[in-house]
């Protein structure tokens, strides 16, 4: 289940907001309902999840019972390994068999199932688990707060990543009210429209395209290119939006996944500005227990590369996000050698088309089927000019198409919300106004519902495509 | 935390928060609560098929499965799907000049065309009607199976004709517009120029096989022969497929009918429940009289060789009928509409439309109707994107023991 779709909109909704508003034993029922919502898309894969949460449960206590640190580390080790594990054989032992060692035929391959979001659970376990071995957090000894930590449904299956120690407190404790109501509903209608009416009708221009990758013609490359580029964004934010409000409405602060970084000036801007819950995981995580940048320059563009290719491996099992990875890697490691002071001496406006170049080149890596399809587009990006005949535009993209391009383009600036929080009190994360009237929450709420409404009809009327992030 | 913390509320919740939020839940659940407000039949007529029904299977057995369909359940009825539909469609065709569904060609001069049959087919009706049923190979087929419908017309003493009508993206070609990808487009200015290896073997066929596009492209010019927005031939347009088919076949044409015009609602349209009207001639003969009874015992005796439940069937005669003979009429959909004209040139016409069925069934369709009548002539009608479906009659008929 997705949050774009009927039953989650109609059913599991309004049921879950009448379950936890006059129910007891709150997390509880967020569990419960957590269950069900990854057993109605993943059935008894929920087991899984399930079993990962119990297996981690009893680790934490062990790490955190243990006095002495050499078992601790060992304990931590062993469950680290555990996870990692079961994220390997879930999801890269196809990969690793038939495109590393390319060996085919093997036929208990073709019967592993990915199940959903086990990316993000096994992240959060390893969160937890560091957490409570470093002493950023107590092992929780509560059982149903470990399984509401793993499989809370507003960030289940695609984040935003919460590190234990940021939330642990607000299982035992959190208030809800009605401005949480207010701030969490819109944030979610605008998540909504974000994904539904920009990034679901975007995939219009995308997919047709990319299905015919290998006969393009350059302006309908970067027809594609851009489309996806904007596609992706909204679709990923539109998502973290929607579970950030959905987290507010139950009492739960998620951390902010994006801040505009398609304005960013410079690649290691981007990575602070986009899924910024999995940049801090990989700093805290593995970035810095590596060494960071305390061991010398060599070092450092060492641990970025392995950091950047692990992250790329971690979006998918295939060679084109290992490729994606690298590149990124390439460029933060390029930024530190010395090329972000030659960029500083250039004016913004080009700092940040280099940045957007370079990221919109990265995603026809991110979205090809393989290599070679993503070096064909490329080269037919850069060099096609003049091949082929360019088809009319109007096969390409319809006015409603184009409109959605032009709203996003304009959407993933932060020019709109910074005119309109004067006036309005908007949803945006850790800026909660405190001193709007009543009329201004009308306003606001009015503008939210009539996002939701927009987007509700695309949905009933069924043009909508699948969440680009289901199974990473 | 104590065990008393963890078993009662840890969650602070305002009043006025559970107020928003017992509002939202109840607006939120209207779109599936309010499902029972629209009749079944209704929202079948909407979807134009069967409604998908509840999983009819334990949770348990297949999990997986018994959501998808009760999603599929839910999809086809939730509240106001039909509405929201008309609306969407009004805007998109009134205010943004675009077509509701990419299946759907705004055509220029008022055009509207349906280019596939389903969202993930689009243009794949363009391809059939304007290259793939104009392919040499695809007349040598039909060449081979009036020689095979001939042979059997020997054995049987049943005479068998082939009437193959013209589509609007053919006899219109020039009309669609450069959003349709080339190559689809010249096709079919080709077919509208009177351009196809099918006109030459109508003329060679002795009146056997009839394929009217010169005789629909001359007429043409009249804003109404072919109602702008109809997928089928209505009118005007199926008067001139008839009258060339009953010329080539040196059958006498009926006098005594009328065309008249007026305005009627764009099929095309009718189907998002968009009422527009626009010009067509309505087809009258006083002559004709129709046995909607006995159509019906008709599908009833024809029922088993179809694949769904619904079938379209229709009986005729007329009084004033230039030509003496009772004929069968097999055809796709194209034969609700034609049978109602080709009726006024016989005493009488049965007609079935044999989308639904299996066309390896058509002699054994054809001996149910020989035991109900008796039959002179069979009329094999479709539209030139059904050229195949004749090459299988004809195999079918070919194979069978009479």
């Amino acid at each position: 289940m997705i949050f774009s779709k009927i039953e989650f909109l109609f059913i599991f909704l309004p049921l879950f907001l009448i379950a936890h508003n006059f129910f007891p034993y709150r997390n509880c029922i967020y569990v419960l309902f957590s269950l069900f919502f990854y057993f109605v898309g993943e059935a008894w894969y929920a087991g899984i999840v399930v079993f990962s949460a119990l297996m981690n449960y009893i680790f934490s206590l062990m790490i955190a019972s243990s006095t002495k640190q050499f078992h601790r580390r060992l304990i931590l080790s062993y469950s680290i390994f555990l996870n990692i594990a079961i994220l390997f054989f879930f999801k890269y032992s196809k990969f690793i068999v038939n495109d590393v060692f390319e060996i085919n035929g093997v036929e208990f391959l073709d019967h592993i199932y990915l199940p959903l979001g086990i990316s993000f659970f096994t992240f959060h376990s390893i969160s937890y688990l560091v957490d409570v071995y470093r002493g950023d957090a107590k092992a929780d000894h509560s059982f149903v707060n470990i399984l509401l930590y793993l499989l809370m449904f507003p960030q289940l299956i695609a984040g935003p990543i919460l590190r234990f120690h940021t939330v642990s407190n607000q299982f035992k404790r959190r208030v809800v009210t009605a401005r949480h109501l207010y701030f969490g509903l819109s944030l979610f209608c605008f998540g909504l429209g974000q994904k539904v009416l920009l990034a679901d009708t975007l995939a219009e221009v995308v997919n047709p395209l990319f299905v015919r990758a290998d006969a393009l013609t350059s302006f309908e490359a970067w027809i594609a290119t851009l489309s996806y580029t904007l596609q992706i964004y909204f679709d990923f934010s539109g998502y973290s939006n929607m579970a950030i409000g959905l987290g507010w409405i139950t009492g739960f602060y998620f951390p902010k996944n994006f801040n505009f970084p398609y304005i960013s000036k410079s690649i290691t801007e981007f990575w602070r500005r986009w899924h910024m819950s999995l940049s801090r995981w990989f700093r805290d995580y593995l970035y810095i227990p590596l060494g960071g940048n305390r061991f010398g320059a060599f070092r450092t563009y060492l641990n970025l590369i392995v950091v950047f290719l692990l992250c790329g491996l971690w979006h998918g099992a295939s060679w084109t996000f290992i490729a994606w990875g690298a590149y990124h890697g390439f460029f933060l490691v390029l930024e530190r050698i010395g090329f972000a002071r030659q960029l500083d001496k250039i004016p913004f406006f080009l700092q940040r088309c280099y940045a957007l170049l370079v990221v919109a080149v990265g995603w026809v890596l991110f979205r090809s089927d393989n290599i070679s399809q993503a070096g064909n587009l490329l080269h037919t990006m850069f060099f096609g000019w003049g091949d082929g005949q360019a088809e009319h535009i109007a096969q390409l993209i319809t006015p409603e198409q184009a409109l959605a391009f032009c709203l996003a383009v304009f959407f993933s600036s932060p020019f709109l919300i910074a005119i309109l929080d004067r006036r309005l009190p908007l949803p945006i994360v850790g800026q909660w106004r405190k001193d709007a009237t009543g009329l201004e929450y009308g306003l606001g709420g009015l503008m939210a519902l009539i996002v939701f409404c927009a987007a509700s009809a695309k949905i009933i009327l069924g043009a909508y495509s699948p969440f680009i992030y289901f199974r990473f | 935390m104590s065990r008393r913390q963890h078993k009662r509320d840890n969650v602070h919740i305002s009043v006025s928060a559970k107020f928003i939020a017992s509002i939202v839940a109840i607006l939120l659940s209207l779109p599936v609560v309010l499902i029972g407000l629209q009749g079944r039949g209704d929202l079948e007529s909407f979807h134009n098929r069967i409604l998908n029904e509840w999983p009819r299977f334990p949770l348990w057995e297949d999990p997986k499965k018994y959501f998808a369909d009760a999603k599929l359940w839910i999809d086809d009825r939730v509240y106001p799907i039909i509405q929201l539909s008309v609306f969407r469609t009004e805007l998109l065709l009134n205010v943004f000049d675009r077509p509701p569904q990419k299946r759907i060609t705004i055509g220029k001069n008022g055009f509207i065309f349906l280019n596939g049959g389903t969202e993930s087919t689009v243009f794949s009706i363009f391809e059939e009607v304007c290259i793939n049923s104009h392919r040499e190979s695809v007349a040598a087929d039909l060449r081979d199976a009036l020689a095979t419908l001939q042979a059997y017309s020997k054995r049987s003493g049943i005479i068998f004709d082939v009437v193959m009508v013209p589509t609007l993206p053919t006899v219109y070609g020039d009309y669609l517009p450069e959003s349709v990808p080339e190559k689809i487009r010249g096709a079919c200015r080709e077919r509208a120029a009177g351009r196809s290896p099918l006109i030459e073997l109508s003329r060679n066929s002795a009146g056997r096989f009839c394929y009217p596009l010169l005789e629909m492209n001359a007429a043409r010019g009249d804003e109404a022969f072919f109602p702008k927005a109809n997928f089928h031939a209505y009118g005007m347009s199926m008067k001139v497929v008839r009258d060339a088919y009953l010329s080539a076949r040196g059958l006498a044409i009926p006098t005594h009918e009328r065309l008249e015009p007026g305005r009627f609602p764009a099929e095309i349209l009718t189907m998002y429940r968009i009422v527009k009207n626009i010009p067509a001639y309505r087809f009258g003969n006083d002559a004709i009289h129709e046995y909607k009874g006995a159509a019906m015992v008709f599908a009833k005796r024809i029922k088993d060789l179809f694949r769904a439940p619904k079938i379209d069937t229709r009986i005729l005669s007329c009084s004033t009928a230039p030509n003496g003979e009772t004929v069968f009429m097999l055809s796709d959909s194209f034969g609700t509409n034609a049978s109602e004209v080709f009726a006024g040139a016989f005493r009488r016409l049965l007609q079935a439309t044999s989308n639904n069925m299996p066309d390896s069934q058509a002699p054994i369709l054809l001996d149910r109707v020989k035991k109900m009548e008796h039959i002179d002539r069979v009329i094999l009608l479709v539209e030139e994107s059904n050229a195949g479906r004749i090459i299988d009659w004809a195999r079918a008929f070919g194979d069978s023991a009479d």
